[in-house]
């Protein structure tokens, strides 16, 4: 199967399913990027669902992705002139920063300076210390675990620290490497970027200083709070009760170590940039992501309680699952919730399969099983 | 603490002290004195006066000037300073303003903070702030914290205060240190909208309005002019002691760290280096990242974020922080050198 066969699934997806509309659609700018031109078409606007959902259907973008931001103009192709007006505070969880544990059974890199290759996640090429280095990334399911857990941390930071009810927020699997939190409160979305800055350093522990939290006492330091307290005192205080080293009396040294490894754990994995940015473009719920060509899922959060990674997965596939004919020259041993055993050449996928392998890295779909 | 008003007792003592209230200012509303009157009747000029007269020292000394005793006088030469400000239209010069009048607000919101602390609570509404009164103290909203926020490590750092149900625990004296930042926003969005067609502005006021503007445009020139001079000529004396070390450094190809950046950075800015200057400096370091140095810049600037100015550290913290080893005589802030060098007399240095 070539482009233009992948181009027919998402025409055809489109045609079944339509997308809901993000709230106070007039407002938000529109971007999207096309299968057979570069670039992005920026500064779109549409008056409702309808037009929306005709665009879409007549143009079958490859990405479709909206504004955080309301807009008084949000067509006005000047950031100037389009009038901010307010933005949803969003977060973004998203693995290809965080170091999950499958990251060997699925990535591969390949430097570019010396030619080396293997398995797994390297920043720098170990062999020549070259950061050329070329990356394949693929998910699975022990990414999206990793990725869901990172979102609950962060649910909690945010309604018990910062009183946002679950009601003002949602979730949104991404279609590929995580998840974005989007909470939209109306006292909110006035907020600067500054002010954006201190949310992003908060839910991710940042600036921390563990000197504040303990106090000194006969023979060594203590924690000084306890678990009742509010905000990270007590997150902490109920992390350092479960690790028995942390009884008695300890060195300054050992105790603020402790205390930095608890909020190691405790904090929310976000990439903060998207935090801060008042005037983010971001996929918009119930598209494709067209490098996978899976849904972009919007969901409360009681449901992503509900699911586990492998239900968000089977949620998120939108494509036909017949059975196809699939060439590659390096399979990965672990992609979504599908393991292959090693072996080289062709094989037969579901057809949701194939396409993902296909858009992502260099696989060739050859035909009907 | 939401809709319901909070009932203060005002005086007039507290009009003169806090004149950017609703209450002071409906209370010189009702003298009547119209835009005309600033520049033609007797106490209209004595209003004039005296607004001209905080401007040229906050210009000057950086200092507000104590309430005097008439507080009619006080809150419409306040009112007449704003309008002024709003006529000379710089930012820059509004924001040194709203600091120095915050600044000597903050005298008394201290005393007021033990005498009674229902007038801070009473401030905070004026500023729209949510707060609780809990059993522990005051809680304030986290959205209305971060506003008001004087720093950004350390103790004020959101992550490091008790944050809960969105509201943060603040004791009476720190609730004092956000109301100064309060005001000092306050005053400067009163300079906002305080705009007045130039073409009603009678001519008395119009006249203080270039006098303040061209002061204005001198001080910074002058300083600037000194400041580049001395950075050209590899002298730099103007400098105190810390920043020429820093300056050195930099130039000989060693890395500053991020508070080094920041002393650095911002002692530039505020000596009326622009961004790109500024960034010049920096371009010498090794691990110099265009994009990365721009957006510090600016944000120290006060041109990103939440448009603070940030001023360099003080002479403390410059130690404290390990980038400063010297002794200046009678100097406790960087930038204090640096003016008594450019009226030609620097500091004695130990
Ligand atoms: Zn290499
Ligand atoms: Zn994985």
């Amino acid at each position: 199967m070539d482009q233009a066969g992948i181009v027919r699934l998402f025409k055809a997806y489109y045609a079944r399913n339509t997308v809901p509309p993000p709230s106070s659609i007039e407002k938000r700018e529109f971007a999207f990027s096309f299968f057979d031109s570069q670039g992005m078409a920026r500064h779109m606007a549409f008056r409702d669902a309808g037009e929306l959902n005709k665009f879409i259907r007549d143009k079958v973008p490859q990405h479709a992705y909206y504004s955080t931001a309301y807009y008084a103009d949000p067509a006005a192709s000047d950031m100037d002139e389009k009038g901010w007006q307010g933005a949803d505070l969003v977060f973004d969880i998203d693995v290809d920063h965080i170091n999950t544990p499958c990251k060997p059974l699925h990535d591969t890199w390949k430097c570019r300076n010396c030619g080396a290759e293997g398995w797994g996640f390297v920043e720098k090429c170990p062999s020549c210390g070259s950061d050329r280095v070329e990356r394949q990334t693929w998910v699975c399911e022990q990414c999206i675990s990793v990725a869901r857990d990172e979102v609950l941390k962060l649910v909690d930071i945010l309604e018990e620290d910062f009183g946002i009810s679950r009601d003002e927020m949602y979730v949104v699997f991404s279609g590929h490497r995580g998840f974005h939190l989007h909470v939209e409160d109306s006292a909110l979305v006035d907020l600067d970027q500054e002010a954006r800055r201190e949310i992003a350093d908060y839910v991710r522990g940042l600036g921390i200083d563990p000197e504040l939290y303990i106090a000194r006492t006969r023979g060594g330091y203590t924690y000084r709070y306890t678990p009742e307290d509010p905000g990270w005192r007590g997150r902490i205080a109920k992390l350092l009760q479960l690790r028995p080293e942390a009884e008695g009396r300890l060195s300054r040294g050992e105790l603020e170590r402790l205390i930095l490894e608890c909020v190691a754990e405790a904090r929310a994995n976000i990439d903060e940039k998207v935090t801060m940015d008042v005037k983010r473009l971001i996929r918009l719920p119930g598209t494709l992501h067209g490098k996978t060509g899976l849904k972009v899922l919007r969901m409360t959060v009681q449901q992503l309680e509900a699911l586990d990674a492998r239900g968000v997965l089977e949620k998120a596939i939108a494509l036909p699952d017949e059975p196809v004919r699939v060439e590659m020259d390096k399979w990965p041993r672990k992609i979504l919730a599908t393991s292959l055993p090693d072996q080289a050449g062709e094989r037969t996928l579901p057809l949701y399969l194939a396409v993902y392998l296909a858009l992502n890295g260099k696989a060739r779909v050859l035909g009907p099983a | 603490m939401k809709a319901e008003p909070l009932r203060v007792a005002l005086t007039t003592d507290d009009y003169a002290r806090y004149p950017f209230l609703p209450d002071a200012l409906r209370v010189v509303r009702e003298l009547g004195l119209t835009l005309e009157e600033l520049g033609e009747t007797p106490l209209g000029l004595q209003i004039l006066e005296n607004a001209r007269g905080k401007i040229l020292s906050v210009i000057e000394n950086g200092t507000y000037p104590p309430p005097g005793g008439d507080y009619r006088l006080e809150v419409s030469a306040f009112t007449t300073a704003l309008l002024i400000l709003s006529q000379v239209g710089d930012r820059a010069l509004t924001e040194k303003f709203a600091v120095a009048f915050s600044k000597r607000v903050f005298e008394s919101i201290e005393q007021d903070a033990v005498r009674r602390p229902e007038l801070l609570l009473y401030l905070a509404t004026v500023f729209g702030w949510s707060l609780r009164a809990g059993s522990g103290g005051i809680s304030i909203h986290f959205k209305d914290y971060v506003y008001a926020q004087p720093e950004f490590t350390g103790p004020w750092k959101l992550v490091n205060r008790p944050l809960s149900s969105g509201y943060v625990e603040v004791g009476w004296r720190e609730l004092a240190r956000l109301l100064q930042t309060g005001v000092k926003k306050y005053v400067a969005r009163l300079v906002e909208s305080a705009s007045v067609d130039p073409s009603v502005v009678p001519e008395r006021l119009y006249a203080v309005v270039e006098e303040v503007s061209q002061k204005w445009a001198k001080t910074r020139s002058e300083v600037l002019a000194y400041a580049q001079a001395g950075y050209r000529k590899g002298d730099a004396t103007a400098f105190p002691p810390c920043t020429r070390a820093l300056l050195e450094d930099i130039k000989s190809g060693k890395n500053l760290t991020h508070s080094a950046r920041f002393a650095l950075a911002s002692f530039l800015l505020s000596v009326g280096f622009s961004v790109e200057e500024t960034l010049e400096v920096f371009k010498a370091s090794p691990d110099y990242r265009e994009d990365l140095a721009r957006y510090q810049v600016e944000h120290i600037a006060g041109l990103r974020g939440s448009r603070t100015k940030y001023t360099p550290y003080k002479c403390d913290n410059m130690r404290s922080l390990g980038l400063c080893r010297w002794n200046c005589q009678g100097v406790k802030h960087p930038l204090q050198f640096f003016y008594r060098a450019v009226r030609g007399r620097p500091p004695r240095v130990e």
